[in-house]
């Protein structure tokens, strides 16, 4: 069975996902530099205070620093479970970077697109 | 002795032509009708347009980054399916999330599958389309563009909605 390598972690009560091969770093929190918070794309998240930086490649090749506030796993997801967003959900996102569902430990888990982070 | 009046001969085939009558009526053209009530309103989408009821007690799970009329997703026999609600499309306040008869309609329309967040299913039955009558000019303005007729059902007034025109318009209530 195909699956695909995720960093998994946890915001509030929901599940995100980035691609792994997309992962550069992963260090402490630090304000400096200025890190993305997801409730910044995604108003309305409620989330704990951030812990880790995730460093995401982004389409031009640059480092993007995404704030987390729980420690990220390294997931190997099956790929039957990723599936794209359903059309409406297409239509109702608030940020591009949200691209696919997977269903894991029974939720949804939100796939990021790393490449769309900014 | 006194008799019965008796039924004549007339009176007889006169039932029958009358029977047989409603018997014609039946084969008028009928249509299917998804019937139910959200907050104190009813309305109904054409059968065709709705492909599963789905039980409202179906865990629907919240997606962060989604706008306010987006409810959730559902797994559907592995697939995720989105549930909506319309209420504010509708300008209808918010149902109350413990109503015990809420149930979700999967239905297709304006090029998305979707789940359609529902209080009560009233029926679905199959109306004569002769029951089905004119939107009135009388309607709201944000409904004008969404019905298609007005229908009454055992005293109740339906309102019937096109799922493509909600859909469509829903999109482009969207920010």
């Amino acid at each position: 069975m195909s699956s695909l390598a995720v960093v998994v972690w946890s915001a509030g009560s929901q599940l995100f996902a980035l691609e792994a091969s997309r992962i550069r770093a992963l260090q402490p929190y630090s304000p400096d530099p200025a890190p993305l918070h997801l409730h910044q794309l995604l108003p309305g998240l409620v989330i704990e205070p951030a812990l880790f930086c995730l460093g995401c490649q982004t389409a031009d090749d640059q480092l993007c620093w995404l704030a987390i506030g729980s420690e990220p796993q390294h997931v190997q997801l099956s790929t039957d479970s990723i599936q794209p967003l359903p059309a409406a959900l297409q239509h109702a996102r608030q940020h591009p970077a949200l691209r696919a569902l997977a269903w894991y430990q029974n939720r949804p888990l939100t796939v990021l697109d790393g490449t769309l982070l900014s | 002795m006194e008799t019965e009046p008796t039924t004549t001969l007339e009176q007889v085939l006169a039932e029958r032509q009358t029977s047989s009558r409603e018997i014609i009526d039946v084969d008028e053209p009928q249509t299917q009708l998804v019937i139910f009530r959200l907050f104190d309103r009813h309305f109904a989408f054409p059968g065709g347009s709705i492909r599963e009821v789905i039980n409202g007690t179906t865990d629907v799970f919240y997606v962060p980054g989604m706008h306010a009329s987006v409810e959730g997703v559902m797994n559907l026999r592995g697939d995720i399916q989105s549930v909506l609600s319309l209420n504010g499309l509708l300008h209808l306040p918010d149902s109350d999330v413990q109503e015990p008869a809420r149930a979700i309609l999967l239905g297709s329309g304006a090029g998305i599958q979707t789940g359609i967040r529902i209080d009560q299913l009233l029926d679905v039955t199959e109306v004569a389309q002769s029951r089905l009558k004119p939107p009135l000019d009388s309607l709201p303005d944000h409904l004008k563009p969404l019905v298609s007729a007005l229908l009454d059902f055992d005293g109740l007034p339906v309102t019937l909605l096109d799922l493509d025109l909600v859909l469509q318009a829903w999109q482009q209530h969207l920010p």
